[in-house]
C-alpha cells in the first residue's frame, strides 16, 4: 500500500518544489516582512601596470536567520549544515596558485589585502563554542571541507599543522584556528565543488566566463570562500549566514599587437576584451541573482596618470574625466557604454581617486552578449598603490645544521600620503604586526631575535612593543610568533632575523619526496594603522552591491610573504637495507663463533685440563713465546730460516687454500643445486637437516656408529613390517616416528623393510632423493664429528686443522662403504655393476627384494647374462 | 701427518681463526705489504678499465624529452645585445658602467626584475681556524675607494605559476673594462635563453641571471654575490660608503620606460633556495676541430656536483646539439708510451678473457685507456689540489650543485658561426634549465663521490676506494710487526743473558718496561707532528710582514721552521739521543709509531678529500715502508740493501713537499722557469682557498718525511 501511495506524493512534492523555485526566483520582489535568501554576482576588472588584467569574481549568497527548519532555496545546503554542525562563526578557505606580485599588482587596495593569499590552501575559522571544544570541532571541520572540496585539507587536522593566533591575525579572538598547506596543488577538482555552491553553477550569468583552461593559464588565481554567520535574534532560530565566494585571477591578455613586437608598440598596454581573455562572453544574468554587474576599475595611479596626459594634450582635463562620454576618451576606448560612472570619494590618504564603471548584465541576452573590451590608444605607465612597507622573507645560512629566517621590510617610498596625515612626523610610529608559524622540525630560538632598523642593530625592546611566542613542541604543535613592531615613520628598511636549528625527523615522518625540503608557511605582515577602503560617491544603488560595500569596509592592509623551502637532512633511504645487511653479517659471524664455542666446550675443557697438567703457563705468554720464537728464528738468521719457514708455511698454506677452495666449490655447487630446486623441496631439505641434527643431538653418546645404526634399522624395520599393531604407536608418538622416517630418508638405506613401506613414503623418498642423491654427500656433517673424536684421541690431543678433516673425510668414506654394502647400489658397486643401479631403482628393487629375486626376474629387468650370474652368485655367497 | 705428530709433543693453545689470521698476516708483513702496494697501484691503473658508463639516475630530469623552443628570434635578440656591448666597449671603456646599464636595460625590456649588486672584492686571507667552517658574511673593511667596487647585474624571472621556493642560477662572468668577444658572446647566449624564459609557461622555478663582474676575478664576484644572498649583513656601512661614489649612483638612473612590468630596484633581489647553477663561458679563440664544450666541476676540497648534472649536460650536448664534450685532462700523459703499452696489455688481457668467457667484456681500446687515464689523472689532481676550477666552486660552499661550461667554437667568431653558436649554446642551456626545472627534489639520486675518466664514464667511490684501501692496508700490519719485532728482539737478548731461574721474574719485569718503550717513540712522533702544526701556522704570521717577496717569505718560512724544530727538540728533550743508549732497535719502534700515525692521517684525509689522500699514499706509503737506517744497509752490503738505499734516497727527495712541487712543476712546464718563490705562491693559493691539502701537507706529510729522514740517518 505504501508503495502505491508514494508516487502521487512524490509528484506533489516535485510540483511544489518547482513552484517554490519559481516563487523564489521572483521572490525578491515580494516584501513579506521576513528577508529572503539573496544571491548577488559581480565581476570586477582592473587593468594592471604590467600588461595584465585582474579579474575578480564576487558571488554572495546569504541566508537570513530562519526558524522554518533547514530548508534553503538558494543557499547551499552543505554550507549551512557545516555552519550549524560545527558552530562556525566565521570561516575562510582559500585555494591559491601562484604568487601575488605586491610590487606591480599593488598591495594597498582592498582586493590584495583581502584576496591575495599564500600559495596552497589557507584555512581559518572562528568557532562559537567554549575553548575546550574548539580543537575537536576544527578537526571535524577540516575533514568535512576536505571531502567537500576534494583537497587534502584533512592534513590540517594534525595538531602540528594548525595554530591558534592570539591577537595578530585580523579577526582576532581566542576561538580562532589557523592552518595552511603550502604544498597543496590547486586544480579544477577544487573549482568544480566551489562552483556547485552557486545557484546557477557556471551555466548562466557571470560565472559562465569561468573557462577552466584560461583560468589555470593565469599568473595567479585564488579561489576563496568566506562565510560569516550572523547571530540569530531569538531562541530556536538558525543563524543567518553570508557566504562570500570570490575568485581572483590575474591574466595576461594575448593581444595581436604584442606579437607584432614593434619597438614603439611594445610600450602600449595590451588591449583586451572579455572574450579575448576568457574565450567566452556573458549572455545575460543568472536569473536567481538579485543583481548582476560588471565593474571596471581604474585605480588611483592610473587615473592620475591619465589626468596628467590630458593636461598635456588638452585644456579641459577635469571635465573629460567625469563627463559621460569618458568611455570614448583619447586615452582608451571601451566597447560597451557604461551604465554608471562612480568616482571615489577623495580620502585623506591620497589626492587621487579611482574611477569605477558599472555595466549591468541584465540588459544583455543570448542574442546580444555582453563583451566588454578595452583598447588603449596611447602608451600609459603607472604604478599601483603599495603597502607602506614591502615585506619579503628569506632563509639565511647554508648547510644541514642551522640557519636563520629573515623578514625584511622595505619602505615603498610612497609615504608622503600616509605620513602627511600624521601631524607629528618625528614622533609618528608605524605599527606592523607580524604573525609567523614555524613547523616543529624547524626549531626556532626565539631569544636570537634580532632587529635592524635602517641597517643599524636595535635593541629588541625598543622596536617590539608586544610579543607573544608559543614555542613548538616536538611532534605536537608548531611554534607561533606574534609580534607588534613600532617603527619610526621615516624608516627606509627594517629586518628581523631569528635563528633556528634543523631538527631530525623520525623515518616515517618524512614525506615521499623528502629530498625536496620542507616548507615554512608564509608570514603575515599587517599594518593595523592603515585601512584599505574605497568609498564611491553615488546613489543608493551602490549600497546594494556587496562588492562595493566590501570595498567600503575598513579592512587592515595585509600582505603575505613568500613560502620558504628549508632543506633538512634527509637520511639515505637505502640505509636501512645496508644496516640490515651489516647487522645480519655481524650476527652471523658472532653467533657462528658462539655456537662453535658452545659445541666444542667439553672437548676444549678436557684439553685445557690436559694442557694445565702438561704445562703451567698461561695461554697468552705461550702464544707470545711461540710467536717470538718464530720471529726470532727468522730475525736472527734471515737468510737461512726465512726460506725454510716460507716453504713450510707454503706447503701448509697451499693445503689450506686448496681445502678452502674445495669447500667453496662444494658450497657453490650446493647453492646452485638448491637454487634449482622447487621451493617445497628446498624447505623440506632444511627441515630434514634440522631434524637430522636434533636427532643426532638427542643421542650424543653414540660411539660405535655402525652397530648402533643397524640396531636402529632393525627396530625400524620391525616397526614397519607389521603395520597393524603399530598404528596406535604411530599416533601416540608421532614425533618419534617422524624422526625415524627422517633418518631413514637421510640415509637412503633400505636394508630389509623398504618394500613394505607405504606409497607415501616412496613419494617422499623420490622428492628427497633429488636433493640428497648420494648418502656420501648428505652425511658428512653428522658423521664427521662422530668419527673425528676417536681419531683425535688416538692420534694426538693436539692436531693441526687439516688433520681432523682429513681423518673425517677418510672416515666418512669408510663409513659410506660400510653402509653402501647394505644398499642395492652399494651391492652393485661392490660387483662393479653400478650402471645397472638405475634399472633396479626404476623397478624399486631394494636389498630385501633383491635377495628374493631369481634369474628370471633379473632377466625380466633386462640385465644381461654375465652380470646376472654375478649378482646371483654374490647373493648366494651373502647367504 | 708426520709433521703434526712431530708437533704434537708441544701442545699449543687453539687460537680463534681471526686472531690466527692476524698473526699470520703480521708475521708475513713484508710479503703482504709488497703484494698490497703493488696491487694498490695496479688497481689505480685499472680504474679507467673499470669505469662505468654514466646514466641519468633521476627520472624527473628527462633531458631532451622536450624539443627546444629557442628560435632564431631569440638568437637575433642575443646578437643585438652582443653588438651593443661590443660597440659600447669601443665607445667608452673608461668605466664599465655603460655596459652594465645596457645589460640592465635589456633585462628590463624583457620584464625581468633587475638589480645591481655592488661588492668589494674580498681578498682571500689565511685564517688558521677557518678550514672547515661554513662561509660567513665576511668582514667589511673600511677604507675602500670607489674604484674598488665591482658591480654584478642580476636579473630575476619569476615563474608565472610557481611558488617561488626554488631558483636556478645562470652565471656569465663579464669584465666590463676589457671584455673579450667571447665574454660578450656568452652574454648573448644567456640573453637569448633569458628572453625565451620570460615567455615560457613551463617554468616552475625562478631563474636568476647573474652577470658577474669579473674585473677582480670570476670567483670573487660570484662568491660576493652568494655571500650577500645567503648570509647578508643587515648592519653594514658599505652601502653608505657606496653612495659617496658618483659613478655607481649613476647606475640607478636607468629610465624605466618599459611597460612590461619590469622592476628595477636598488635593493638586493632574491629568489628561493637554489637548485642548481650553471656558469657559462665562451672562449675567445677557436682552435679546435670541432665545437667543444668543456665541463669544469671540481669545487673546493675536491667536492663534486651531483653526477646527474654533468650527465644532463653531456647528454644534451652530445645527443641534441652535436657538441663535443670535453673534460679536463693532463695533456702530458696523452703521448706517454708507457701508458700506451699498459693500455695494450690490458686490451690483450681483455681479449684473452673474452676468449675464455665470452660474457666478460671489460676491455677498452688502448687509445681510450690512455685518454681515460689522462682524464682520471687530472680529475685526481684537481680534486687533490682542493682549489675550485671555476666560479662554480663558490656555489658548492653553499651546497648548491654547479658546473662551469666553457664553449670553445670551431672557427673564429664571425657572423655566421656566431649565430650558430648562439643557437646551439642557447639550446643547450635551455635544455639543462628545463631538466633542472623538472626536478621535484634537489639533486640526490646520483653520485657525489666519483672520478671522471671521460665525460660519459665515471668511477664511483666503491671502486676507487679499493685502490686506496689496498695501498694503506699494509701500514697497520707493518706497524704491528715492527712493534712485535722490536719487543721480541730485546726480549730475546734478555732471555739469553739471564739465568733460567730468574727467567719468569725478569721476563715479567721486562714485559712491563718494554710495553711502555713505545711511549718514547710516540713522544718523538708527537713532537714532530706538533712541529708540523707550527710550520703550517707560520705563514699566517709571515704574510703579516709587509712588502715581502715570495722568495724572501719562503726563505723566512724555511728558516723559522728549522729554528722551531731545533727549539722543540731541545726544549722537549732529545728523545733520540737518550734512548739510543738503551735500545738498539729504537728506530723500529719509531718507524712503527710513524707508520701508524701516517695511517691515521691518511685515513682521516681520505674522508675529507679522497684524492689528496690517494696521491699522498702513493708517495708516503713506500717511503714509510722502506725507511731503514742507512747504516744498517751499508753494513749489510747486499744487493737488496743497495736497492733499498737507492729507493730510500729517491723517495726521501721526492716526498719532501717543496721538492715534489718543483718536480711536478718541472714535469709540466719545464725546469727553466722554476723559482723558489713559486712554492710560496702555491702554498698561498692553497690556504687562500681553504684547501685541506695544505693541512695535509703541513701536518701529515711533512712530519712523516722528517721522521723518515731521521730514521734513515739513525745511528745504530
Amino acid at each position: 500500500m505504501a508503495l502505491l501511495r508514494r508516487p502521487p506524493l512524490m509528484l506533489i512534492l516535485v510540483v511544489t518544489s518547482q513552484f517554490l523555485q519559481l516563487w523564489i526566483a521572483f521572490g525578491s520582489v515580494n516584501e513579506e516582512g521576513q528577508r529572503q535568501e539573496e544571491f548577488y554576482e559581480e565581476l570586477l576588472l582592473k587593468p594592471l601596470p604590467d600588461r595584465k588584467v585582474l579579474t575578480h569574481f564576487h558571488f554572495q549568497s546569504s541566508a537570513p536567520p530562519t526558524s522554518n527548519g533547514r530548508h534553503h532555496h538558494l543557499f547551499p545546503k552543505a554550507i549551512s549544515q557545516l555552519v550549524q554542525k560545527f558552530r562556525v562563526k566565521e570561516m575562510e578557505l582559500s585555494f591559491t596558485q601562484g604568487r601575488w606580485n605586491y610590487e606591480s599588482w599593488g598591495g594597498f587596495d582592498s582586493i590584495p589585502s583581502s584576496n591575495a593569499k599564500p600559495p596552497g590552501v589557507e584555512l581559518w575559522a572562528v568557532f562559537d563554542v567554549p575553548q575546550h571544544l574548539i580543537d575537536s570541532l576544527w578537526k571535524n571541520l577540516t575533514h568535512t571541507l576536505s571531502g567537500l572540496f576534494c583537497a587534502s585539507i584533512n592534513f590540517l587536522e594534525s595538531s602540528t599543522a594548525y595554530s591558534a593566533p592570539e591577537w595578530s591575525f585580523p579577526p582576532a579572538s581566542g576561538n580562532l584556528r589557523y592552518g595552511t598547506l603550502p604544498r597543496e596543488a590547486v586544480c579544477t577538482e577544487n573549482l568544480t565543488p566551489w562552483l556547485k555552491l552557486l545557484p546557477c553553477r557556471d551555466k548562466a550569468g557571470i560565472s559562465m566566463l569561468l573557462d577552466r583552461p584560461s583560468i589555470y593559464r593565469g599568473f595567479y588565481h585564488s579561489q576563496r570562500l568566506h562565510l560569516t554567520s550572523t547571530e540569530s535574534g531569538s531562541e530556536g532560530m538558525d543563524p543567518g549566514i553570508i557566504l562570500e565566494q570570490t575568485l581572483t585571477v590575474v591574466l595576461q591578455p594575448n593581444s595581436q599587437r604584442a606579437s607584432l613586437a614593434h619597438a614603439s608598440e611594445k610600450h602600449f598596454q595590451p588591449s583586451w576584451s572579455l572574450s579575448s581573455i576568457f574565450g567566452k562572453q556573458v549572455s545575460g544574468k543568472c536569473v536567481l541573482a538579485e543583481t548582476s554587474n560588471v565593474y571596471l576599475l581604474l585605480d588611483r595611479g592610473l587615473v592620475a596618470e591619465l589626468k596628467q596626459l590630458h593636461k598635456e594634450n588638452e585644456k579641459s582635463a577635469e571635465k573629460v574625466l567625469i563627463s559621460e562620454n569618458f568611455w570614448t576618451n583619447p586615452c582608451f576606448e571601451l566597447s560597451a557604454k557604461p551604465d554608471m560612472i562612480f568616482i571615489e570619494e577623495s580620502s585623506l590618504l591620497s589626492k587621487n581617486s579611482s574611477v569605477l564603471y558599472k555595466f549591468e548584465v541584465e540588459k544583455y541576452s543570448e542574442f546580444e552578449p555582453f563583451d566588454l573590451g578595452l583598447t588603449w590608444k596611447i602608451p600609459v605607465v603607472w604604478l599601483c598603490q603599495q603597502a607602506p612597507l614591502h615585506a619579503s622573507r628569506f632563509l639565511m645560512g647554508s648547510g644541514n645544521e642551522r640557519g636563520a629566517i629573515a623578514i625584511s621590510l622595505k619602505s615603498t617610498q610612497l609615504s608622503e600620503g600616509f605620513m602627511g596625515a600624521n601631524s607629528d612626523y618625528e614622533r609618528c610610529e608605524l605599527r606592523v604586526d607580524v604573525f609567523q608559524v614555524v613547523p616543529w622540525y624547524v626549531k626556532v630560538y626565539f631569544h636570537s631575535l634580532q632587529v635592524f632598523v635602517d641597517q643599524q642593530p636595535k635593541a629588541v625592546s625598543d622596536i617590539i612593543e608586544k610579543i607573544h611566542v608559543s614555542p613548538s613542541k616536538d611532534k605536537v604543535s608548531p611554534g607561533v610568533m606574534e609580534l607588534v613592531l613600532k617603527l619610526p615613520c621615516s624608516v627606509s628598511s627594517a629586518a628581523l632575523t631569528i635563528e633556528f636549528d634543523k631538527g631530525f625527523l623520525h623515518i616515517d615522518e618524512y614525506p615521499p619526496d623528502a629530498n625536496q625540503g620542507f616548507d615554512i608557511p608564509s608570514a603575515i605582515v599587517s599594518f593595523p594603522n592603515f585601512h584599505a577602503s574605497m568609498v564611491f560617491l553615488g546613489n543608493d544603488s551602490l549600497n546594494k552591491s556587496p562588492l562595493l560595500s566590501k570595498f567600503k569596509e575598513k579592512s587592515r592592509v595585509m600582505s603575505y610573504t613568500e613560502v620558504l623551502l628549508v632543506p633538512l637532512t634527509t637520511p639515505d633511504f637505502s640505509m636501512p637495507y645496508n644496516v640490515i645487511t651489516i647487522t645480519c653479517t655481524v650476527f652471523a659471524l658472532y653467533f657462528g663463533s658462539l655456537l662453535n664455542a658452545l659445541r666444542r666446550r667439553v672437548a676444549e675443557e678436557e684439553r685445557f685440563l690436559k694442557d694445565k697438567a702438561a704445562k703451567k703457563t698461561g695461554r697468552l705468554p705461550l702464544l707470545l713465546s711461540k710467536l717470538s720464537a718464530k720471529l726470532r728464528g727468522r730475525c736472527l738468521e734471515p737468510t737461512h730460516s726465512a726460506p725454510a719457514s716460507l716453504s713450510f708455511i707454503n706447503s701448509q698454506l697451499v693445503l689450506k687454500v686448496i681445502l678452502v677452495a674445495g669447500l667453496a666449490v662444494r658450497v657453490k655447487v650446493r647453492i646452485e643445486m638448491y637454487a634449482d630446486q622447487v621451493e617445497g623441496a628446498g624447505k623440506r631439505s632444511v627441515k630434514e637437516r634440522l631434524n637430522g641434527n636434533s636427532f643426532h643431538n638427542s643421542i650424543p653418546r653414540r660411539q660405535t656408529t655402525g652397530k648402533r645404526q643397524r640396531q636402529d634399522e632393525k627396530w625400524e624395520h620391525d616397526l614397519y613390517h607389521d603395520d597393524v599393531p603399530q598404528v596406535s604407536n604411530r599416533t601416540t608418538d608421532a614425533r618419534d616416528l617422524r624422526l625415524k622416517l627422517q633418518r631413514k630418508s637421510l640415509q637412503q638405506v633400505s636394508q630389509s623393510g623398504r618394500g613394505a613401506l607405504s606409497g607415501v613414503r616412496d613419494l617422499r623418498e623420490k622428492l628427497s632423493g633429488t636433493m640428497n642423491p648420494w648418502p656420501v654427500n648428505a652425511d658428512p656433517p653428522k658423521l664427521k664429528s662422530d668419527v673425528t673424536k676417536p681419531t683425535r684421541r688416538s692420534v694426538a690431543v693436539e692436531t693441526s686443522e687439516p688433520e681432523p678433516q682429513k681423518a673425517a673425510t677418510t672416515a666418512a668414506k669408510k663409513k659410506a662403504q660400510q653402509k653402501a654394502d647394505a644398499s642395492v647400489e652399494g651391492f652393485l658397486q661392490s660387483l662393479g655393476l653400478e650402471k645397472y643401479a638405475i634399472t633396479f631403482q626404476v623397478e624399486e628393487v631394494d636389498m630385501t627384494a633383491l635377495v628374493h629375486m631369481t634369474d628370471d626376474d633379473l632377466k625380466a629387468l633386462g640385465i644381461p647374462m654375465g652380470p646376472r650370474k654375478k649378482i646371483i652368485l654374490a647373493l648366494e655367497s651373502r647367504g | 701427518m708426520a709433521e703434526t705428530r712431530e708437533k704434537s709433543h708441544k701442545p699449543k693453545p687453539r687460537v680463534r681463526p681471526i686472531v690466527r689470521l692476524g698473526i699470520f698476516l703480521v708475521s708475513h708483513s713484508f710479503l703482504v705489504s709488497v703484494v698490497c702496494c703493488t696491487s694498490g697501484v695496479l688497481a689505480l691503473f685499472l680504474l679507467p678499465v673499470l669505469a662505468k658508463n654514466t646514466y641519468i639516475s633521476e627520472n624527473a630530469l628527462m633531458p631532451g624529452s622536450a624539443s627546444p623552443m629557442l628560435s632564431n628570434q631569440h638568437v637575433l635578440d642575443g646578437n643585438r645585445l652582443v653588438k651593443d656591448l661590443t660597440n659600447s666597449n669601443l665607445k667608452s671603456s673608461e668605466t664599465g658602467i655603460e655596459s652594465h646599464k645596457i645589460i640592465a636595460q635589456y633585462m628590463l625590456d624583457l620584464g625581468a626584475e633587475v638589480s645591481f649588486h655592488k661588492f668589494h672584492p674580498q681578498m682571500n686571507q689565511f685564517h688558521p681556524l677557518h678550514f672547515f667552517s661554513s662561509p660567513d658574511s665576511g668582514k667589511i673593511q673600511e677604507n675602500y675607494s670607489c674604484s674598488s667596487y665591482g658591480i654584478n647585474t642580476v636579473g630575476v624571472i619569476r615563474a608565472p605559476r610557481g611558488d617561488g621556493k626554488e631558483a636556478i642560477v645562470l652565471v656569465t662572468p663579464y669584465n666590463a673594462l676589457k671584455s673579450g668577444f667571447g665574454e660578450a658572446l656568452s652574454l648573448g647566449i644567456a640573453y637569448s635563453v633569458f628572453s625565451l624564459l620570460t615567455q615560457v609557461t613551463w617554468l616552475a622555478k625562478d631563474i636568476i641571471w647573474l652577470v658577474a663582474d669579473s674585473q677582480f676575478g670570476e670567483y670573487a664576484a660570484v662568491s660576493a654575490w652568494l655571500r650577500e644572498y645567503q648570509t647578508p649583513k643587515f648592519s653594514s656601512l658599505s652601502t653608505l660608503n657606496s653612495e659617496m661614489c658618483p659613478d655607481i649612483n649613476n647606475l640607478f638612473e636607468i629610465k624605466v620606460h618599459s611597460v612590461a612590468g619590469s622592476k628595477f630596484s636598488n635593493s638586493f633581489r632574491r629568489a628561493g633556495t637554489m637548485a642548481a647553477a650553471l656558469v657559462l663561458k665562451v672562449r675567445d679563440q677557436g682552435e679546435q676541430f670541432e665545437d667543444t664544450i668543456s665541463i669544469y666541476a671540481e669545487a673546493s676540497n675536491g667536492q663534486m656536483p651531483n653526477l646527474d648534472l654533468i650527465n644532463v649536460v653531456n647528454y644534451l650536448a652530445v645527443h641534441r646539439q652535436g657538441l663535443r664534450v670535453n673534460v679536463e685532462k693532463l695533456r702530458s700523459l696523452l703521448n706517454s708510451s708507457w701508458l700506451k703499452s699498459l693500455g695494450e696489455i690490458f686490451e690483450s688481457l681483455a681479449k684473452v678473457a673474452k676468449t675464455l668467457n665470452p660474457k666478460c667484456k671489460f676491455g677498452i681500446p688502448a687509445t681510450e685507456y690512455v685518454e681515460g687515464t689522462a682524464t682520471l689523472a687530472s680529475s685526481l689532481y684537481y680534486q687533490a689540489l682542493g682549489v675550485p676550477t671555476g666560479p662554480h666552486g663558490a656555489f658548492r660552499d653553499y651546497q648548491v650543485d654547479a658546473i662551469t661550461l666553457e664553449i670553445s667554437p670551431k672557427f673564429s667568431l664571425d657572423k655566421v658561426w656566431r649565430n650558430d653558436i648562439l643557437l646551439r649554446g642557447g639550446r643547450l642551456i635551455e635544455g639543462v634549465i628545463r631538466s633542472v626545472n623538472n626536478l621535484l627534489e634537489k639533486f640526490h639520486q646520483s653520485f657525489f663521490l666519483y672520478l671522471l675518466t671521460s665525460p660519459s664514464k665515471f668511477v664511483s667511490v666503491g671502486v676507487y676506494m679499493i685502490a686506496f684501501a689496498l695501498l694503506i692496508a699494509p701500514l697497520p700490519m707493518v706497524a704491528a710487526s715492527l712493534y712485535v719485532d722490536a719487543n721480541s728482539s730485546s726480549n730475546f737478548l734478555k732471555g739469553d743473558s739471564s739465568t733460567p731461574s730468574a727467567v719468569t721474574d725478569a721476563a715479567e719485569h721486562g714485559i712491563t718496561i718494554r710495553s711502555w718503550k713505545w711511549l718514547n717513540s710516540a713522544k718523538l712522533v708527537f713532537i714532530v707532528h706538533l712541529w708540523g702544526a707550527i710550520v703550517s701556522l707560520l705563514p699566517y704570521f709571515i704574510c703579516q710582514i709587509p712588502d715581502c717577496s715570495p722568495t724572501t717569505s719562503f726563505v723566512i718560512w724555511v728558516l723559522l721552521s728549522i729554528l722551531s724544530l731545533l727549539i722543540l727538540n731541545s726544549v722537549l728533550a732529545s728523545p733520540l739521543a737518550c734512548v739510543k743508549a738503551s735500545q738498539e732497535k729504537e728506530w723500529a719502534l719509531v718507524k712503527s709509531v710513524t707508520i701508524s700515525s701516517v695511517f691515521i692521517g691518511l685515513g682521516l684525509m681520505s674522508v675529507i678529500n679522497f684524492a689528496t689522500a690517494e696521491i699522498g699514499a702513493l708517495v708516503m706509503v713506500p717511503m714509510c715502508l722502506l725507511a731503514q737506517p742507512l747504516k744498517l744497509d751499508v753494513r749489510a752490503g747486499t744487493l737488496r740493501s743497495c736497492c733499498r738505499i737507492i729507493c730510500n734516497l729517491v723517495l726521501g727527495h721526492i716526498a719532501f713537499p717543496p721538492a715534489a712541487f718543483f718536480l711536478l712543476k718541472g714535469m709540466l712546464d719545464g725546469f727553466g722557469s722554476a723559482n723558489v718563490g713559486d712554492f710560496w705562491m702555491w702554498v698561498e693559493s692553497l690556504w687562500a682557498w681553504n684547501s685541506a691539502t695544505y693541512l695535509f701537507i703541513g701536518m701529515v706529510q711533512l712530519p712523516c718525511w722528517v721522521l723518515c729522514v731521521s730514521i734513515l740517518f739513525h745511528s745504530c
